[in-house]
């Protein structure tokens, strides 16, 4: 829940600016190697192992839409965790921290067509920047497997 | 123990300890038919080697030849009133070796 | 020297090509011996060159050469003497090696016909050496006093503790080369041997008591209770040197490093317990063929027989594998084990940077696997020797800024929740995150305009840096801490065990490197493939067997792929086409038999790349839960590789089978495995 300030952390992604509360987030790290993991959605890159543990990892460029880019020493993968869930988001690069306060955050802007709009808890402006705040708990949950089908079917009895 | 680690000698193959611990080692885990026991060793002197098997009912019969120096002949007394089968005194030349225990070896 | 005949003249080649080989080992060993430094005697070494000296003095004298006997003789004392102190004085190493030399020419000029070197002079002069090296401890000890951590002391009093322990010698140990000899250095290497006695037991074997005052700091290796050797821990209590006036440091004995005595503990040898394992292995392999066995006979028996059977079977089935986790449950170990190693290491580093540091522990009876202890062994001791090498600054540094002047150097382990939490702190001056980061961009592992916001440089990233391989802030290899691919190679260590590394330093102050590992490790032993270049693993008890994929051998039976085996028709899988990973071309493909007796499927893969033990990471995502996939480990090039999930592959093709089944009238035999739609309907 908001409180007065917030902190966050600032991603870009596609030259926008992205804030993710730092409550949500469990690790900032560099962007490494992903084994690949068969038949799962597209945006999925793999999975990497993260504090002794096999996490997904999401490119967000991917899952929002947005072209995708190379990775390089700026790309950071942004740990999050909700719901039990932890995974990893992937985004151009997470340098600064910033803290905004709850009464700053205003309604996110009309008809965003892409699909970042479903995530959005709002935007506020830092200076002349504009910000789009991401909602990750929504953002986790929204992202389940399309997979179910396939469940189905291994799920049969003989 | 002066035991040729060549692995035969005229059809016997031999088996050699280091000391009078390793002896009672190898006699302990693997039967053995014979035992050349020399009296000077560095940790245990041999006849407590020899006291020690014949202080055990199972290798009450097991036939010990004691390697003593020429001259000594002490050792060579204490070893027999030990439970010594034969004595040798050294140096020898390997057959003689060979063929003074061959009678006490039951034939293979 | 005569010959006796023709078996004498075939005796005396034997006798030289035999002297040749033993000389060899003498070199190789004193060798290895001096490499290693004089008080890093190996005792394994120091048997091996006792032996050969041994046989060399036994061979020489058969044949009469009592000039190379004596020789032999007298390094053999230099070997006991070495052995008994537990340290290889160079005059006694230097002497090993003339006598070495002395032998070589004594057997050389018997060779030749010539009358052989005299080696009285030699003899002499061992006798004199052999004398010193008793005393020549105690003067080493004195030149290190200053900066030194501990010190050996050597004179037993009369209230100094006997440590008492037994050696059981058998086949086994024998046959690993294990025995009693072995044991005696072992020993002789961290103490005084006071008494050593043969006991029969009533079971007709023996065991050897050795009464051992153990050397201040020095304790016995907890590895040798599985060869044979075995004691109940007396705390030793430091041994006083009167002759000399210094002080003694020796490091702190945590309480944890006591065996816990509670009644409802039972210790329990590792080789036992491999070899428990080894038997569970054995059940497994006889419950197979027992399955077999079942399937074959189904055709003699009523169907309520067979069923009958085939439930037993499923069932033991079921309980070996309980048997096999809980035996894995019993491998936990104190860690206080892998602490008191570091203990030994700490002596040469410090002799090495010649810096003062304290050692401390803390929860050494923190339990954790086995495996993970063993495999924790090399980046623990990496950690320690950065701490003592780059993070402890030099004596007079450290008084300057105001600290104590010995550095100090903590282990300390703790479960937390779901982990077991191992720290490696040390009070030294603390990682200079600018400095890294210059170094960082100048290796190119950082854009240079990064350089500049280094005060904003989480430690995360720190770490990373730290752990990216080639990474080093000194120019040149520094012996005490490695190349550069140290701290690389710890973190991939500790992540191939499921764990992870962190980091905290303040400048000035020091540095902690923190451990998590976890607390249960699915530990299963799994055959490592290749599809396309993805390498996966799949557990070894779902293996049945494996052969190669011959192209010629597969029919098409119904829009699917069959393969005949062993009489039996199993439905291929193409694992490659499945995942969606293309095969190289040219490759030499597999398939993996997996299934129960009833249901088999074929799984083919590409390249085999080999066996061996992983750790299961249990993947719980939504978005990477796929079928045929069941959890994923790390693999030793740091990658992550998923792990295959026959059950479930095996499932998918006997629901084809299923729906299959409706379609045909006729039902299939047990026996027969029959047809099934296309792997790409099911799993699209």
């Amino acid at each position: 829940m908001a409180s007065g300030n917030d902190s966050y952390v600032l991603c870009e992604l596609a030259g926008t600016t992205y804030a993710l509360r730092s409550d949500d987030i469990e690790q900032l790290e560099m962007v490494g190697r992903f084994t690949p993991v068969p038949n799962a959605p597209a945006f999925v890159d793999g999975v990497t192992s993260v504090r002794g543990r096999v996490i997904p990892a999401i490119s967000l460029r991917a899952r929002f839409g947005f072209e995708r880019a190379e990775y390089d020493l700026r790309s950071r993968l942004v740990v999050v965790r909700a719901f039990g869930r932890s995974v990893g988001l992937i985004v151009d690069n997470a340098r600064e921290f910033a803290s905004i306060p709850s009464n700053a955050i205003q309604p996110p802007p009309e008809g965003l067509s892409d699909v970042s709009g479903r995530y959005l808890r709002g935007m506020a402006h830092l200076g002349e920047r504009l910000i789009l705040i991401l909602d990750v708990p929504e953002l986790l949950r929204g992202t389940d497997a399309p997979n179910a089908s396939s469940v189905e079917v291994l799920s049969l009895p003989a | 123990m002066i035991i040729a680690s060549l692995s035969t000698i005229g059809g016997l193959s031999f088996e050699q300890a280091v000391s009078g611990l390793e002896a009672i080692e190898r006699i302990t885990l693997s039967s053995v038919d014979l035992v050349v026991l020399d009296l000077n060793m560095p940790d245990v002197h041999g006849l407590e080697v020899l006291r020690f098997i014949r202080g055990q009912q199972a290798l009450r019969d097991l036939p010990v030849a004691v390697l003593t120096t020429r001259g000594d002949e002490d050792s060579r007394a204490a070893a027999l009133r030990d439970g010594a089968t034969i004595y040798l005194t050294k140096p020898f030349v390997p057959t003689t070796l060979v063929s003074q225990l061959k009678p006490f070896l039951q034939v293979a | 020297m005569t010959g006796g005949g023709r078996f004498f003249d075939e005796f005396i080649d034997d006798y030289f090509s035999e002297c040749d080989e033993h000389l060899e080992t003498v070199r190789r060993t004193l060798l290895a011996l001096e490499e290693a430094g004089g008080s890093a005697v190996d005792p394994v070494r120091l048997h091996e060159l006792s032996r050969a000296l041994h046989t060399l003095k036994g061979l020489s004298g058969m044949v009469g050469l009592s000039a190379a006997e004596e020789v032999a003789h007298a390094m053999e004392d230099c070997v006991r003497a070495i052995a008994s102190t537990g340290f290889a004085s160079p005059e006694l190493t230097e002497s090993l090696f003339a006598g070495e030399a002395l032998l070589d020419s004594c057997i050389a000029s018997h060779r030749a016909g010539n009358a052989a070197p005299s080696p009285g002079p030699y003899v002499d002069r061992i006798r004199d050496v052999v004398a010193m090296a008793g005393n020549q401890v105690r003067t080493r000890a004195i030149e290190e006093s200053a900066g030194a951590i501990t010190i050996d002391a050597l004179s037993i009093e009369a209230d100094t503790q006997v440590q008492r322990f037994a050696f059981t010698p058998s086949a086994e140990l024998a046959q690993r080369g294990v025995g009693v000899e072995l044991v005696r250095q072992r020993l002789g290497a961290i103490g005084h041997i006071v008494a050593t006695t043969p006991r029969v037991l009533a079971t007709g074997g023996v065991v050897f008591e050795f009464g051992v005052a153990l050397r201040d700091g020095m304790s016995p290796d907890e590895s040798w209770r599985g060869d044979g050797l075995s004691w109940e821990w007396i705390v030793p209590v430091r041994a006083e040197i009167k002759s000399v006036g210094m002080v003694v440091h020796a490091p702190k004995r945590g309480t944890g490093s006591v065996s816990p005595t509670a009644s409802n503990v039972v210790r329990v040898d590792l080789a036992r317990l491999d070899e428990l394992m080894r038997m569970v292995g054995e059940l497994v392999v006889t419950r197979a063929r027992l399955g077999e066995s079942v399937t074959h006979a189904s055709g003699g028996l009523s169907s309520n027989a067979w069923d009958d059977l085939n439930e037993v079977n499923e069932t033991l089935e079921r309980q070996l594998r309980s048997i096999r986790e809980g035996v894995m449950r019993i491998r936990l170990v104190p860690i206080g084990e892998v602490f008191e190693r570091m203990r030994f290491a700490m002596r040469d580093i410090a002799r090495e940077t010649g810096k003062a540091i304290h050692l401390e522990f803390d929860g050494q009876s923190t339990e954790i696997d086995k495996l993970v202890v063993d495999r924790m062994l090399e980046p623990l001791l990496h950690l320690v020797r950065n701490a003592a090498s780059h993070g402890i600054e030099p004596r007079a540094d450290r008084v300057a800024a105001g600290k104590a002047a010995d550095g100090t150097i903590a282990l300390r382990a703790r479960a937390a929740g779901d982990r077991i939490v191992i720290e490696v702190e040390d009070d030294g001056a603390g990682i200079d995150g600018r400095k890294v980061a210059r170094r960082a961009s100048e290796l190119s592992l950082l854009p240079p305009s990064d350089a500049r916001s280094v005060e904003a440089l989480p430690p995360d990233a720190l770490l990373d840096i730290i752990c990216a391989p080639g990474f080093s802030t000194r120019d040149t290899a520094d012996m005490a801490s490695g190349r550069g691919v140290g701290m690389a190679v710890v973190r991939s260590a500790i992540r191939g065990l499921g764990g992870e590394l962190f980091v905290d330093s303040v400048l000035g102050q020091g540095t902690r490197f923190t451990i998590e590992l976890p607390l249960t490790l699915m530990i299963a032993d799994a055959l490592i493939l290749e599809i396309g270049d993805q390498a996966m693993a799949i557990p070894q008890i779902a293996l049945r067997e494996i052969v190669p994929f011959d192209r010629t051998a597969v029919t098409q039976f119904e829009n699917n792929e069959v393969l005949s085996h062993r009489g039996r028709v199993v439905p291929l899988v193409d694992l490659s086409v499945l995942f969606k990973f293309p095969s190289r071309p040219g490759v030499a493909r597999h398939v993996l038999i997996v299934g129960s007796d009833h249901h088999l499927a074929g799984l083919v893969v590409d390249r085999i790349l080999g066996l061996r033990e992983i750790v299961v990471h249990p993947v719980t995502d939504p978005l990477i839960a796929v079928p045929g996939v069941s959890g994923a480990t790390e693999l030793p090039d740091g990658r992550v590789g998923l792990i295959l999930d026959a059950a479930a592959l095996v499932r998918g093709t006997r629901d084809r089978h299923s729906r299959a089944a409706v379609r045909h009238l006729s039902s299939p035999t047990p026996n027969m495995t029959p047809a099934l739609t296309s792997p790409e309907h099911v799993w699209s």
